[in-house]
């Protein structure tokens, strides 16, 4: 009878309930209010549904998650930067520089959508995070999930958790919160500005886009070369068109896969004791400053655009600089189409799309070579 | 991780937009590069140079079926809808 008393003792005391706390239940319903908006909301449901999920998981105590098996691998393909230039080479390999390369002054679009990093930076280091803590938080500004969590690893592992909730949280109301800020910077005459046709790009010009800008890139940016790399890397594939396999592979199968490791991995780091501080409220809020003020500057620059062409070209496609591929250029054309329904500025908006893809992988290297 | 080069924020701002901007710029002419020198696009324009005229005799107007707008947004539609998207409402169309 004592053992059998005894036995039951220690299968109580190894149990999650015996530790279990408030901070544990407040983040597992965090973690399910998450998988709402990712199932029912869908709300980036690709992303947020693992995330939600590790999130809940994280939060069993006791697990052993820490110890060397499927969890622990999964967090060390994030700690050692595994997963994000795995994703960017699939990202890569369905990514279309066409439009980009017809209008090479749509990167400047790009760069200025870029802005709303830096602000947010600022005002993360008025807040008290450190500069390298500042640095990880501004990346939510350029809407690019893989780049955040990359830089969030590197110079900021204790805030991954939060950084890559606000930053696939925002990509995914990008239909929401850029609207207000893109009518409100420009006129019903410049919204309604039809663009012409862009050129036709040669294939000569596809493939060998990719490599030379890797090159020169990476060479001045050694941080960001595994990103850069994977991404051209990617896009070679799509675009030589002797690799249609490799591209397949990349743009579905090793995707999906790395997708699931790299959000399940992110929602694990979402414990209570990593989770619940003032200081996520803060992240949060911070992230959505850095998204508004990176529309409102490609809008910004836009019209500046629209000012020195003479009207050639809308404003409203400054707003796809931030990186939400393809997300961002698509607002553009609902936007544009609810002034002139005659006005078609998807692949206009693209450039821009695609060059925040960049401009953002640029931004995080800059800052890296600053404070890594 | 060393020290900071330096902790104004303002500063570090700066010091950032500049490197982007710089960087993009760059790559635009890069992109210009690439199209000046592709040989592609000088064959093409060689060919498109050397084709001789397609004939000399004169043009016959040639009569196109004006579809109207209606018919055309139908026929737009049924096609996009093939292609397995539903739901899915023509609003303009832009005839180049």
């Amino acid at each position: 009878m004592d053992a059998f008393t005894v036995a039951l003792q220690a299968v109580w005391n190894n149990s999650g309930y015996s530790v279990f706390t408030f901070g544990n239940l407040a983040m597992i319903i965090v973690g399910l209010g998450l998988l709402y908006l990712s199932i029912v909301k869908k709300y980036e449901p690709l992303l947020l549904a693992p995330i939600a999920f590790g999130c809940v998981l994280a939060n069993f105590p006791n697990t052993g998650f820490d110890e060397p098996g499927v969890m622990s691998a999964i967090g060390m393909g994030i700690k050692m930067e595994i997963f994000p230039p795995l994703i960017f080479l699939g990202v890569g390999a369905m990514t279309d520089f066409g439009p980009l390369i017809a209008n090479p002054s749509t990167v400047l679009l790009g760069a200025a959508a870029q802005f709303g990093v830096f602000v947010a930076l600022a005002g993360a280091m008025a807040l008290g995070f450190t500069e390298a803590q500042a640095c990880a938080i501004g990346i939510i500004g350029g809407a690019d999930g893989p780049t955040a969590i990359y830089m969030a690893s590197k110079l900021a592992p204790e805030l991954l958790g939060a950084i890559a909730v606000a930053a696939y949280s925002y990509m995914s109301l990008v239909p929401l919160i850029q609207p207000p800020i893109m009518k409100f910077f420009t006129t019903k005459k410049e919204r309604e500005i039809e663009m012409g046709q862009l050129r036709e790009v040669t294939k000569f010009e596809r493939v060998v886009f990719p490599i030379v800008s890797t090159i020169l890139i990476s060479l001045l940016l050694p941080p960001i070369a595994s990103l850069i790399g994977m991404l051209m890397l990617g896009n070679i594939f799509r675009e030589s068109g002797v690799t249609d396999r490799l591209s397949d592979t990349a743009q579905n199968s090793l995707i999906n896969i790395v997708t699931i490791f790299l959000a399940l991995g992110t929602g694990l780091t979402m414990s209570a004791e990593n989770f619940l501080h003032l200081k996520t409220l803060e992240i949060i809020a911070l992230g959505l400053v850095a998204f508004a003020v990176g529309t409102a500057a490609g809008v910004i620059f836009g019209k500046l655009m629209c000012k020195v062409s003479g009207g050639k070209v809308n404003p409203l496609i400054g707003s796809a600089g931030v990186s939400a591929v393809p997300m961002a250029a698509r607002v553009s054309q609902i936007v544009g189409q609810q002034a002139n329904p005659r006005n078609y500025l998807l692949m206009h908006a693209m450039g821009p799309n695609v060059a925040g893809v960049i401009g953002t992988a640029v931004a995080a290297g800059t800052m890296l070579a600053m404070f890594q | 991780m060393g020290e900071p080069i330096t902790t104004n924020a303002f500063l570090i701002m700066i010091i950032n937009i500049t490197v982007v901007f710089a960087v993009l710029i760059m790559l635009s002419y890069v992109i210009r590069l690439i199209h000046y020198v592709d040989p592609t696009v000088k064959k093409a324009s060689a060919a498109k140079l050397s084709t001789p005229p397609v004939s000399s005799e004169p043009e016959v107007p040639v009569q196109y079926d004006q579809m109207d707008e209606k018919t055309l947004i139908a026929v737009l539609t049924t096609a996009i809808m093939a292609y397995g998207y539903e739901n899915v409402k023509v609003t303009s169309i832009r005839r180049l």
